[in-house]
């Protein structure tokens, strides 16, 4: 289960739990194209900064499964180890993707839910 | 990155006319697990009416807990922030992603408690080095390590540079309300609060390791991020001299003799239970 549905219900209110959604959405799409940007121009030292920008995010709000990827993929950027930056680089991507799917579904969700009169 | 949270729904504590309102509005469920060190603000829908309007009234204004929180990672400072927000006692007054950022923050406008991430890399100033500088201008100020390294190594290292208290990330976010409380309200400024078995308690952490002095796990954690020896004496403001002093003896105590053996050690201490 992402950490968010655990999170979620901490938060006091749906208007809390929408903006929260809203921005870790937007925060998700900047480290995957900030991410996928830098390996692509093979910028080493500044794809690791956002591996670990990325790497934060999924695990507060993501699956746990995913961050030995975000390690292999450090361990090959400090290692400049170009087959190794490859083969960790789709997982990683894959968990971004997964958790900004997750995150759509919950803000329709709660979109979708009716409007209620008081503050919950 | 404080703008980021100005659309956030504050949620403030302030009287309202409808009983079950001010439920609602009121603190969420007591936190899983109590801490020892002080009892939680009174709940409010267990007062009598007008002491609990008092109650409300006065949680508005000056006596909440001003929180200053740094995390490299927008969405852990984000979350926190929001969260910490909904605690009728709490006041958010600086949420920011940089150790310079919070320290220019903390200088026009100072908090009682900073929940601050221990590993910045690629910043000016964290770790030790950072926690001793916010000790040093703001000596009132309970400073919690609030991160995900090696906890041991972590919690010993925040210990020595004068930190409140330490909470591994991996803790709920309610307990993090709870270590703040108790910060806050700690009766001696020396105390440290450390998180065991899923509870607060006072205590001094433990050294990690014997064998190595806090200075020198402090310069292999250093190395373990990637920085020379150079960069090291310019960050933690030591002569080179110093820095490799502590990083062959370091070497000598632990038994390792060359560059790549300190490089394999290091991998398996520190990179793999680092960040976020």
């Amino acid at each position: 289960m992402p950490h968010i549905d655990t999170l979620l219900p901490l938060y006091p209110d749906s208007a809390t739990r929408r903006t929260l959604l809203e921005q870790a959405l937007a925060q998700t799409r900047t480290d995957l194209a900030d991410m996928q940007r830098a390996i692509l121009a093979r910028n080493h030292a500044v794809a690791w900064q956002y591996v670990h920008r990325a790497k934060g995010t999924v695990s507060f709000l993501g699956s746990g499964n995913a961050l030995p990827a975000f390690d292999r993929l450090t361990a090959a950027l400090r290692a400049c180890d170009e087959t190794g930056i490859e083969q960790a680089y789709a997982p990683a991507e894959t968990a971004l993707l997964e958790l900004e799917s997750t995150l759509r579904a919950r803000l329709d969700t709660l979109r979708d839910a009716p409007p209620s009169s008081c503050q919950e | 990155m404080s703008y980021l949270f100005d659309t956030f729904a504050r949620i403030r504590l302030t009287w309202v006319p409808s009983d079950n309102c001010a439920r609602m509005h009121a603190a969420p469920p007591p936190a899983m697990i109590t801490s020892p060190f002080t009892a939680p603000p009174p709940d409010p829908a267990a007062l009598p009416q007008a002491a609990g309007r008092r109650y409300l009234l006065l949680s508005g204004t000056s006596d909440r807990v001003r929180i200053a929180i740094l995390d490299d990672h927008p969405v852990i400072t984000l979350g926190v922030a929001a969260y910490l927000r909904s605690q009728p006692d709490f006041e958010i007054v600086h949420a920011e992603t940089t150790s310079e950022s919070l320290a220019n923050s903390l200088k026009r406008q100072p908090c009682d408690v900073a929940v601050v991430d221990f590993y910045l890399p690629r910043q000016p100033w964290d770790g030790m080095d950072f926690i001793r500088r916010l000790r040093r201008q703001h000596p009132h100020m309970a400073v919690i390590t609030f991160s995900a390294g090696a906890a041991a190594e972590t919690e010993y290292a925040a210990f020595r540079a004068g930190a409140t208290g330490y909470l591994p990330k991996s803790a709920s976010m309610p307990m993090l309300v709870e270590m703040i409380r108790a910060a806050h309200n700690r009766g001696s400024p020396s105390g440290f609060i450390t998180y065991t078995n899923g509870a607060l308690r006072a205590a001094s952490p433990r050294h990690p390791d014997t064998r190595l002095t806090a200075a020198e796990i402090e310069v292999l954690r250093q190395i373990a991020q990637g920085l020379s020896v150079t960069q090291i004496a310019a960050r933690l403001l030591r002569s080179k001299k110093t820095i490799s002093t502590h990083k062959r003896r370091a070497m000598k105590k632990l038994g390792l003799a060359d560059d790549l053996t300190l490089a394999l050690y290091l991998n398996e201490k520190f990179d793999h239970k680092v960040g976020p």
